[in-house]
Parts: C-alpha cells; structure tokens; sequence
C-alpha cells in the first residue's frame, strides 16, 4: 500500500560502529575528568600551601578582600581627615605671615617717617617731610602745615591748594587744640575739629611747634585707620621735635 | 638664581625710602631714578627685571616715561607697575594705556607691592 515513506532501520554493523565511536568520546571525556581533577588537587595543595582561604563561590566578593577594603575605607576617612587639618593649619600660618607683614610694612612706614624728619637739615624740609609722610604713608594730599609767625600766631607754612578751607576755620579753635595738644580726628565725630577730617597739633616737651591739617584723603582711601592715627601720634611729637632742632639750628647758624 | 634687578622711579624720598626697606630683604639689586627722565636714562642702561614707576614727577611724569620705555626693543616686554596716587579708573586706564603691566595706588601697602613683584618676577 501506497503511504508515508519509511525510514531504513540501520543495520547492525552501523550499530556497532556507532557505540565504537561513542566509547572513545567516553573515553576521552573521562580523561579529561581525571586531568581536571588533579589540576583541582595540585590548586588545593598550593593554596593551602599559601595559607589561603578556599575560593569564594563564584560572584561572592572573598572576605580578606572585604576586609581590607573596610580598612582601606577608613584609612582614607582619617587621611581626609588630616587633610583638612593640615589645610586649616596652612590658612591659619598664612593669615599669621599676611598679618606679620602688614605689621613690618607698617613699622617700615613708621621708621621711614621718623627717618625723613630727623634727617632734614632746614624747617622748611622738615615741612615738606611731613607733606611728604602725610601723602605717601597716610594718603592724603588735602593737607595744611601751620606754623607760628613772627608775630606768635598760626601761619601758613605749607599748603596743597587749601588756603582757604584753612581761613574758614575757627582760629580760636586751633589754637585750643594746638594748647590742648590732642589729635582731632575722624570727619563728624565729636572729637573732630568742625572743617577738618584731622586736626594733629605738633607738641613737644610741652611746647607748641605748629599745626597739621587734614581735609581729605585720595579717592582710593575710605578713611583713616588705627594705623593711621599711629603715624600722626608720631608726627604730632616728632614733626614738632624735627621743626624744633631746625629752628634751633637755624638760630645758631643765623639763617632762621 | 640670579638676582632680580628692579628700578625705583620716584620724587618722593618718602616713596624712595620704604620700598628700599621692603625690597632690600628679599633677593633683588635695587636702583633707583628720581623723575622720569632719569627712570628713563637708568631703564636703558640699566635693564631692570621689573620697574616700579611713580606717575606725577617733575621734568618727565611716569606716563610719558612709560611711553619712551615701550619704544626700546630691549625695554618692551619689561613688566612696569605703576605706583599712584590717582587710583581713579580713569587714571588707571591711562597707565594701562602707555604699556603698564600693573598698577598699585598709594598710600603704599607693603604686601600687595611684595605680591605683584613676586608674580612678575617669580622670586
């Protein structure tokens, strides 16, 4: 009858070749068993040689390594850690260096203006000393020198274009400050002499040499500071000692 | 190292005077010119590291002595602070355009005038 095709049922001799050949796969396959596992059996003996832990499961991290990663972990805490000290330690020596240098800058200007005051050789230098000072170390260019006249009175000695804001100031006034020998200053305070951001009267040994006027300062300074006043203090005595030994020089020399 | 040599120009024996004493620690040979014309004279003969330059002199003001320093090959590229009393920006303006490299105002502090030395010179 006429139907679905069939398929040759294979013949013993086929059959006996077939499990010949799956044998020796067999074979082989168990071979390569045996091998792996002496391989397995020399890696446990060297690591137990070795003194290492058997091997994780795999994707496990192994333990040793977790642990020194923790330790490393906070290793680096206590390094950042000191980090931030040694950083806090360096902006604190560095503000220390700024302040010490601000400090011998100001004592250089100080030094300096002694310097220029003692070392001019006539009234008229030792004026142009303290305009000098007055514009270069406090900063301002506003400025009048008084010094007493002939007649006894406050004069003009020196002046940068303030003649007149020194006429419209109360002569009674300078002259109290000039006896009372106390530095006025700070524009509209109470100790301040009406007209005049400073009023420096230059006394020494109790004795009145002239007067130090301050209209103003340059652009670039908003106002006078403790610093400042420091270098006027040292002008009020030594402006008036300097003005003094000149005059006395000028006298001896007869050219006063 | 070689020491730096920086120019003083300045009337001001005051001005003069205090950078002599800020500068003289530190590892630079100083010389210094009282006017402009005399900046000039010693910038040529001298070929200073670094100028600082005062602004109003008398014979020649620090504007027109920058002017004449730009204009000498050797003297171009030589940093040149300016030291002012006129810290308005229209003064500054017109230092940065004779050729100054940089400026600072007076009254003088100490520690920006060693800083922007130390930045041009590197010393």
């Amino acid at each position: 009858m006429a139907g679905s095709p069939t398929i040759p049922e294979p013949g013993a001799e086929q059959l006996s070749g077939r499990a010949a050949s799956l044998k020796q796969v067999s074979n082989r396959l168990s071979e390569m068993i045996e091998l792996l596992k002496a391989d397995r059996e020399r890696l446990d003996a060297h690591r137990a040689a070795a003194g290492l832990a058997d091997p994780p499961p795999p994707g496990e991290v192994p333990a040793t390594v977790r642990a020194e990663l923790a330790s490393l972990r906070e290793e680096e805490g206590r390094l950042r850690s000191r980090l931030q000290e040694i950083e806090r330690l360096r902006q604190s020596a560095s503000d220390e260096l700024v302040g010490l240098q601000e400090h011998i800058a100001h004592a250089i200007g100080l030094h300096v203006a002694l310097r220029r005051l003692h070392e001019a050789e006539d009234r008229a230098a030792v004026v142009e000393a303290i305009q000098d000072i007055v514009v270069n170390i406090v900063g301002s260019e506003q400025m009048a020198v008084l010094a007493p006249g002939p007649g006894g009175g406050l004069e003009l000695a020196a002046g940068m274009g303030e003649e007149g804001r020194v006429g419209g100031l109360d002569g009674r006034a300078l002259a109290a400050a000039l006896e009372r020998g106390e530095i006025l200053a700070g524009e509209g305070s109470e100790r301040a002499l009406p007209g005049a951001l400073a009023c420096v009267p230059l006394r020494a040994h109790g004795q009145p040499a002239g007067l130090l006027l301050l209209f103003g300062l340059l652009p670039q300074k908003a106002a006078l500071g403790p610093q400042d006043l420091e270098v006027l203090e040292l002008l009020q005595v030594h402006g008036a000692l300097a003005l003094r030994a000149a005059a006395a020089e000028e006298s001896r020399h007869g050219t006063g | 190292m070689a020491r730096k040599k920086i120019l003083l120009v300045d009337d001001s024996a005051t001005v003069l005077m205090m950078e002599k004493m800020l500068l003289g620690k530190q590892p630079y040979d100083l010389v210094v010119a009282k006017d402009g014309s005399e900046g000039l004279a010693k910038a040529q003969a001298e070929r200073p590291d670094l100028i600082l330059l005062d602004v109003v002199m008398p014979r020649m003001d620090g504007f027109e002595a920058l002017r004449r320093i730009r204009q000498e090959e050797a003297l171009r590229a030589t940093p040149v602070i300016m030291v002012t009393t006129r810290g308005e920006p229209v003064n500054v303006e017109q230092g940065y355009a004779a050729g100054c490299s940089d400026y600072i105002t007076k009254p003088i502090d100490g520690v920006e005038l060693l800083s922007k030395i130390r930045t041009y010179l590197g010393a």
